[in-house]
């Protein structure tokens, strides 16, 4: 009961990321086990058939790389903003 | 019918887009848990909608925020559970004779695996009267603090950790089983599964799902935060956990056990312990002694099912 009655606003997991995924179009071979594996369901299809994510879901955990059977995921490195910087 | 099911195989780029577990969720960094209900929610195919509001502390598929078809119960099982699945099974009924729908909807219920330590007749009242229900448990191995992990004893404790013997470790290894304990209670169909052999998880849902009977399952979880790894390594921690045969994957169907996945050669247990830090203080000796039972039942496994001649 508590939790429904303090609501707070969902802005972004931008918080949560120390790196994010970024895809190699020469490597991958388009098979979706990124988009499969990824817990936040961030992971979705372009109009090429290639994947991408989207960064306000993305937590940086590094499944997706994990998993990529080619390798063409890296997980780059990326300094999240300090709260009061997004405020 | 789904384009899915006209293929003899799974490709990832064919399963349904739609994603009804919605993102946005407060789980932690690569969550064993919400990968697997995100998989189990993408097979279901109902109209079932589930969503977590950030403001969501501890996880997100609580029973306050799912209202149709899918119940999160975090420890309590019992009269909490049985009103709502009462609930979802008189409506299927009363929408069924209205004609609003063709076939009644299945309901899904997962579970932790706590309960059944906590709660011993959790597992019994489950499967009282004939439901038509899923049940999915979540093995997150939250129970296993005393007997694995050798931590330290709560405040009020007065038992010191012991020295754990061979038959100790062989009644937890054979508890830890569930399916095979669940056998005595008769379920339509009951396996174990794990999200790194998604298309297999994915499988087992559907069949549980299109089963005349209550449906059980199994899902072993990793999880970053409590058993201490990293948070990219999830997939292969239960890739090693099903590989080792610490947790092999089986289906059951009435008397018939089928393994889905056979393991030739296990690898050592060693390789799936030095990855969590949890399993710090574990002493060798105990990992000797670990290994023997698991390879056992795993050979009592592998010899039930070839007798059946499955």
């Amino acid at each position: 009961m508590i939790d429904l009655l303090i609501t707070e606003d969902f802005h972004n997991n931008q918080d949560w990321r120390n790196n994010k995924p970024v895809w190699d179009k020469e490597k991958c071979v388009q098979c979706g086990i990124c988009y499969l594996f990824c817990p936040d369901s961030a992971v979705s299809m372009d109009e090429e058939g290639y994947y991408q994510v989207d960064l306000d879901y993305c937590k940086g955990c590094g499944l997706c790389g994990r998993q990529c059977p080619t390798g063409c995921i890296t997980m780059e490195v990326e300094v999240a903003p300090l709260p009061w910087q997004t405020r | 019918m789904h384009i899915m099911s006209t293929f003899p195989v799974y490709i990832p780029k064919l399963l349904p887009r739609e994603e009804t577990f919605v993102s946005g969720r407060r789980s932690c960094k690569g969550c064993g848990k919400a990968l697997s209900i995100r998989m189990i929610s993408k097979m279901m195919g109902n109209k079932v909608k589930l969503s977590s509001p950030a403001q969501d502390a501890s996880f997100p598929a609580r029973y306050n925020q799912t209202s149709t078809g899918f119940i999160w119960d975090e420890i309590t099982s019992g009269d909490l559970t049985t009103s709502f699945v009462d609930r979802l099974i008189a409506e299927n009924q009363s929408r069924t004779k209205a004609g609003s729908l063709k076939r009644a909807t299945k309901p899904v219920v997962g579970i932790d695996r706590r309960i059944f330590s906590k709660d011993l007749l959790a597992l019994p009242e489950m499967f009282r009267g004939e439901k038509n229900v899923v049940y999915v448990c979540y093995d997150s191995e939250m129970y296993m603090n005393e007997m694995l992990k050798r931590s330290a004893p709560s405040l009020d404790a007065h038992a010191a950790p012991h020295d754990l013997t061979k038959e100790e470790l062989q009644t937890f290894m054979r508890d830890k089983n569930i399916p095979s304990q669940v056998k005595e209670l008769a379920p339509a169909y009951s396996a174990t599964a794990c999200p790194s052999f998604p298309l297999d998880l994915m499988e087992k849902i559907k069949k549980a799902l299109t089963v005349n009977g209550t449906a059980f399952l199994s899902v072993l979880t990793p999880c970053p935060t409590a058993w201490l790894f990293k948070p990219e390594l999830t997939a292969h921690l239960g890739d090693l956990a099903v590989n080792t045969g610490f947790y092999p994957l089986y289906e059951m169907e009435g008397d018939t056990i089928q393994l889905t996945k056979r393991v030739a050669q296990p690898k050592p247990l060693s390789d799936y312990f030095k990855l969590q830090q949890r399993y710090l203080a574990f002493p060798p000796e105990w990992l000797a002694l670990l290994q023997e039972v698991i390879s056992e039942e795993y050979e009592k496994l592998v010899a039930h099912t070839t007798k059946k001649g499955v």
